[in-house]
């Protein structure tokens, strides 16, 4: 890697960790100062070197000078950085092969300006000058942007600057800052000469999902809308979303094949189906052989795969028997999966810069997105919501949804009705007992499966249904999904005999969401949040709103 | 007994050669306390700077700007070093 690097600030012990990370490079350093003269002298020294890349990081403070002690009269052009990226652009065309680095420009958190807002703040000047960056590397064939404000976020300005030796040296940076830059711009510097593992292999118990398929059962592993089940969920999202920039899944478990791929089918929280998977081996061998044959499956090299794995005793024998196969280290708090994910496993070792047309068209993606901007222009919320093409299963005195019910007349607060918070113990007796009734409601839509989301609690007192307790979570309300649950319950009440219904809304502090909800069904309120009403007129008055669009299922 | 007192500062003239070796290719230094840095062959100023910014990271400590101006000798620096991380000298990163 023939490295030379170009900025107006001293970056010398960069020098140090770029070594460290890369191994055997030398760059080229171009001197303090003389950043614009490197680039304007074609005898310049970085004329003369043959170059595989170029580093350039400019410091935003320097670029402004006296400027940034003053409000700059025309914060969208920085004078200055207008002439360095012209003989920027001049270097470029005349070296193509050479890939130019540049990073994004970060002012100080600081500034004399302090709250000032409009197109003088000091974020302004900031969004500014980098959009003159992003302008010119559109522009320009073999410029890649690196996002250095992306690596401060990250670290924080505390753990990246120390103003001292500035001062003492013109460097900005501290020794922490500069590793962790050697090691960012080492990724992105693979990204842009396309060296990226190529599929990422999967274990599944403790990984997919928390705990273990064959002793937990379908129902008993944890992967789920709520709880830390989610953490497994948002995995698999970010897993999929890799899948969509085109890196290739593989399963390699230790499982029961048939339990897996019934779970994998069946399941409405599984996110990555077996569809997904270039390549499985479910099976009981040893998992190192296992990934050898996903290789030679796939037709790709063992220094390919990337194998993620909860086990430290299973990564610990595929880094001894395939080396080649990166294994990374797993969290050790589901928590953490995602963010670890994003920042150690695709940084690492799944960089990108460019997306290629046949990286994109495995997924289909462009037609999503041009599907998801035809909706957003729609203006009746009506489509909208028949555009969801939403679907509601309606679950009767199930006893396998009595954990989830419990749960969610405990956790929701808001479109809640009655506030009536049950065990599942209660929730259980309820459904056994001979006039009550409990009913809960699955939603899915063409985005996915949100598991069950709504409960109904009814008891039989003559030809009166008493609706003890409704509620709706709140991530499907807005889509006339409480009017489409209610409609579907009265449904069964009706065919079981009933001709009325009444309900009750009791306030708490949190509930104002549902206070009219029976009185826009057209019950008739009978003062203290009492409310009453026929059922066949009530069904007629939910179908006029909403209701219509869901074909009622039941399971 | 002497020797044993010295103990913990002579583990950090130790750190410092190491640091001066990995991370400023200065070969092979033999340091002591009494040490003078402008001593040291290969040590110019940016390598002083290079050398503070490695204890910074090293250490876990910041300076300031007059007690980096002060420092003469190898001794001055694991003063201030002990000093600072009050005596226990571990690597943070």
């Amino acid at each position: 890697m023939k490295l030379a690097v170009l900025s107006n600030i001293n970056l010398d012990p960069l020098k140090l960790q770029l070594h460290r990370q890369m191994g055997a490079v030398d760059p080229y350093f171009c001197a303090y100062g003389q950043h614009l003269l490197e680039l304007l002298n074609k005898q310049s020294g970085l004329y003369q070197r043959d170059l595989d890349a170029v580093f350039v990081h400019l410091d935003a403070e320097e670029l402004l000078k006296d400027d940034f002690f003053r409000l700059a009269s025309n914060p969208g052009e920085n004078p200055d950085l207008a002439d360095f990226l012209a003989a920027l652009r001049g270097f470029c065309e005349e070296r193509p092969t050479v890939n130019v680095i540049i990073s994004s420009l970060a002012l100080p958190p600081f500034s004399f300006a302090s709250h000032l807002a409009g197109p003088l703040a000091p974020s302004a000047i900031e969004a500014g000058m980098n959009e003159m960056l992003r302008a010119f590397a559109r522009n320009v064939s073999n410029v890649f942007l690196w996002d250095f404000q992306r690596l401060l976020r990250l670290h924080g300005r505390a753990f990246f600057y120390d103003d001292k030796y500035w001062y003492l040296g013109r460097i900005k940076y501290t020794q922490n800052g500069f590793k962790a830059m050697a090691e960012d711009l080492d990724g992105l510097l693979r990204a842009v000469r396309g060296i990226s593992r190529k599929v990422l292999v999967l274990d599944l118990d403790n990984t997919l999902w928390g705990g273990v398929l064959g002793e937990d059962g379908p129902e008993g592993v944890k992967l789920s809308e709520d709880g830390i089940g989610k953490a497994y969920r948002d995995f698999q999202k970010c897993v999929k979303a890799l899948k969509a920039i085109g890196v290739l899944l593989a399963l390699n478990s230790k499982n029961d094949e048939d339990a897996v791929r019934e779970f994998l089918e069946k399941s409405p929280m599984m996110v990555l189906k077996s569809t997904d998977f270039a390549a499985q081996r479910v099976n009981w061998k040893n998992k190192a052989d296992n990934l050898r044959e996903i290789a030679k499956e796939l037709n790709v090299g063992l220094d390919s795969l990337v194998f993620v794995d909860d086990s430290p005793a299973e990564r610990a024998l595929v880094r001894q028997c395939v080396g080649e196969v990166a294994v990374p280290d797993f969290p050790a708090d589901a928590a953490l999966l995602k963010s670890w994910f994003l920042g150690e496993v695709v940084y690492r070792y799944f960089p990108r810069v460019k997306l290629t047309e046949a990286d994109l068209n495995k997924t289909g993606q462009y037609e999503r997105n041009q599907k998801r901007r035809e909706w957003g222009s729609r203006l009746k919320l009506e489509d909208f919501i028949a555009s969801l093409e939403i679907r509601l299963v309606l679950r009767k005195n199930d006893p396998q949804t009595a954990a989830r019910i419990a749960q969610l007349t405990q956790k929701t607060n808001q479109f809640n009705l009655n506030n009536r918070r049950c065990t599942e113990a209660e929730v259980t007796h309820y459904m056994a007992g001979e006039t009550g009734a409990v009913y809960g409601v699955e939603y899915e839509d063409k985005f996915g499966h949100e598991g069950l989301i709504g409960v109904c609690m009814v008891r039989r007192e003559g030809e009166c249904g008493r609706i003890d307790n409704f509620l709706l979570s709140c991530r499907v309300l807005g889509r006339g999904v409480e009017n489409g649950f209610l409609s579907l319950v009265l449904l069964d009440l009706q065919t079981a005999g009933l001709t009325r219904v009444s309900a009750q809304y009791i306030v708490s502090s949190k509930n104002s969401v549902a206070r009219n909800f029976y009185s826009n069904c057209g019950m008739r309120a009978l003062g203290e949040g009492s409310f009453e009403m026929e059922i066949e007129p009530l069904i007629q008055n939910l179908r006029a709103t909403h209701a219509d669009i869901y074909e009622p299922t039941e399971r | 007994m002497l020797i044993f007192m010295n103990r913990p500062n002579d583990d950090l003239v130790k750190r410092i050669e190491d640091i001066c070796q990995d991370d400023l290719n200065i070969p092979k230094p033999s340091l002591s306390a009494q040490t003078r840095l402008a001593e040291i062959k290969g040590l110019d100023s940016l390598g002083m700077i290079n050398l503070f910014m490695a204890m910074e990271s090293a250490f876990g400590v910041r300076f300031t700007t007059d007690e980096m101006a002060a420092v003469k000798s190898i001794g001055d620096i694991t003063e201030l070093i002990s000093a600072k991380s009050n005596g226990s000298g571990g690597r943070q990163t």
